[in-house]
């Protein structure tokens, strides 16, 4: 279940569309940017929405008492991060989608490699997996609170692993299925076995397509962490950001929405982050020397 | 080698359920909402009452009532408060659960309001508006709704909406309903804004009737009785206590609420003790049934725990 989308390609093509010229393409594409195109403007774009946000509220054209100013969302931020509570929460989330998306390597990668090296079981399970993954991960709640309860990270992490293994089992299978049948001629012309041929080649040719499946799995599978605390309760920042609301407290609702973005946002830059040093050798992570 | 290895992963696996083991037999876990109305497991934490009977009491936290079913059932909760229409439509539904406690009962905490500056003043204006509620045919409903009859009103003109508790006061300054559901602290918050329409909402059911129970699920509550009993002397105390000192309350509020003290000392705040309040019980579930917001009624005898 998931509802993810696959990226029909490899994690170039899904990522910047510039790069179909090749390496000398992409360094000239990064290199051209400058410090102000890279930071300072998506920074602007940022201040930008605060300082629109500010305005409308503080001129009562957005109703303050139910959306506070940007201001006093910030200083709610700041006392908020301040309390071990928060920290304990984010870890929690963060403890429960690592234990998820762990599952979901574990049993996704696998499954993938299998579904897109074998034409008899992709054709045996490519339906049936089409059909799951459009149902919406959140549909199993209600199940897997009644199978694991709302009080430790199980139900957190059991949504995660939901959200996570479509996108990595999909994303992996097309990367085996894309392989370029030429390359595996060339590979038992070579005299290369059956071993050989999948961890040289089949193996490296996927991991582009494996790292795109692990970064939106991750993601997804993060958001649904979150979501089911925030539906279900238990240790994890949704349910601070629920506690907030029944407490009436809309800034800290708002303070604690932007430091769950900021963990999106700080995971999504480590996953890039690890793919980047463990990808170097392909063609989209490569500079040239210019 | 294995069977250690075995033996250690079994250890591990009962050291952190809370149903099972003899080592493990006072570990309880209580499963509350974030509403001030779940204090008194907290004040009796605070003054050591489960320390001092043998429990190692901890209170999980869920967002709604039917979780705490689920999670009773589900065998993660030894205990977890409920509403008394939650309570009796578990049972209904065949579900082994049994109310052990009073969670709190009815002391104006929750109103039916409307604003001060509308046309709404009596009851008998509730005719052909839009009123929101935080559930639906439950006992606050059913309370309304036979006070409303009582004033005259057709009731079948009113549109009643399911918004989210937090979201009512909202809904209600921005003209999303004419009339609302406001908890606290949405009372103090709104200050002179709201008016209460109906400010006795339970008042059918009774003198400060029983909200709110505290359940176990029946075989486990029957295979433990001596811890279950233990149970309730310490959180029948904490309710004594919560009942006659507040500013307990306002602290045990403040150790899992985001409430600012200044508001929490000037909220209504709800009734705590060790009654069971069966007769509140009976005329709830008696107008919950009236309305067929329950399929049948509940007796007392099935409802409640009978060691």
């Amino acid at each position: 279940m998931g509802s993810d989308v696959p990226v029909h390609g490899s994690s170039q093509k899904a990522e910047a569309p510039l790069v179909t010229g090749g390496t000398q393409r992409i360094s000239r594409s990064r290199a051209g940017l400058t410090w102000w195109q890279r930071f300072g403007e998506p920074a602007l774009v940022v201040l930008c929405v605060i300082g629109g946000w500010e305005l409308l509220t503080r001129t009562g054209v957005l109703p303050a008492q139910d959306l506070p100013p940007a201001t006093v969302i910030g200083a709610a931020f700041i006392g908020d991060i301040q309390q071990l509570r928060v920290w304990e929460a984010l870890g929690a989330t963060l403890a429960s989608w690592a234990i998820g998306l762990a599952a979901s390597i574990i049993v996704g990668i696998p499954a993938g490699l299998l579904l897109g090296s074998s034409r008899l079981s992709y054709l045996l399970f490519q339906p049936s997996l089409e059909f799951i993954r459009t149902i919406p991960s959140i549909a199993a709640l209600p199940l897997l609170i009644l199978l694991l309860g709302t009080r430790g990270l199980e139900l957190a992490a059991a949504m995660t692993f939901l959200g996570a293994v479509w996108p990595i089992v999909i994303q992996t299978m097309y990367g085996v299925r894309d392989l370029d049948p030429t390359t595996m001629d060339a590979g038992r012309a070579y005299g290369l076995s059956r071993l050989q041929l999948f961890t040289r080649i089949v193996l490296p040719s996927a991991l582009p397509y494996i790292a795109t499946g692990l970064r939106l799995g991750a993601v997804v599978g993060l958001l649904l962490s979150v979501a089911a605390s925030l539906i279900a309760g238990g240790k994890g920042i949704g349910f601070l950001i629920v506690n907030a609301s029944f407490s009436g407290v809309p800034e800290l609702v708002y303070a604690r929405i932007v430091l769950t973005g900021i963990m999106g946002l700080g995971v999504t830059l480590t996953l890039v982050a690890i793919e980047s040093r463990l990808l170097f050798w392909h063609a989209s992570h490569r500079r040239a020397v210019t | 080698m294995k069977t250690s290895w075995l033996a250690g992963i079994a250890f591990a696996l009962l050291s952190v359920s809370p149903n099972s083991g003899a080592s493990a037999a006072d570990a309880v876990v209580f499963g509350t909402v974030p509403i001030a109305g779940t204090a008194a497991a907290r004040v009796g934490k605070d003054a050591g009452y489960f320390e001092k009977a043998g429990i190692g009491l901890e209170i999980a936290n869920a967002v709604q009532f039917a979780n705490i079913v689920a999670d009773i059932m589900a065998g993660t909760y030894n205990f977890g408060t409920v509403s008394v229409g939650t309570a009796a439509q578990a049972i209904i539904e065949g579900l082994p659960i049994k109310i052990v406690a009073n969670t709190y009962h009815s002391a104006g905490e929750q109103r039916l309001m409307a604003l001060s500056s509308g046309p709404i003043k009596t009851i008998a204006d509730l005719k052909g508006k839009r009123i929101g509620l935080g559930g639906l045919n439950n006992n606050f409903q059913a309370g309304i709704i036979a006070q409303m009859k009582e004033a005259g009103v057709d009731t079948s003109t009113v549109t009643f909406t399911l918004i989210s508790p937090p979201d009512l006061p909202a809904s209600l300054r921005n003209g999303v309903v004419e009339a609302a559901q406001i908890n606290e602290p949405g009372i103090v918050g709104a200050g002179d804004k709201f008016k209460a329409v109906i400010p006795e909402p339970f008042k059918p059911f009774g003198e400060n009737p029983c909200n709110n129970y505290v359940i176990v699920r029946t075989n486990w509550a029957d295979r433990n009785k001596e811890l279950v009993k233990r149970f309730l002397t310490a959180y029948n105390r904490g309710a004594e206590l919560a009942a006659t000192d507040k500013s307990l309350v306002v602290k045990a509020v403040m150790s899992f609420s985001e409430i600012p003290k200044e508001t929490l000392e000037k909220m209504t705040m709800p009734g705590f003790g060790s009654d069971l309040r069966k007769e509140s019980f009976k005329a709830t579930v008696q107008g919950m049934y009236d309305l067929r917001f329950l399929k049948r009624i509940v007796t007392v005898d099935e409802a409640f725990w009978a060691p």
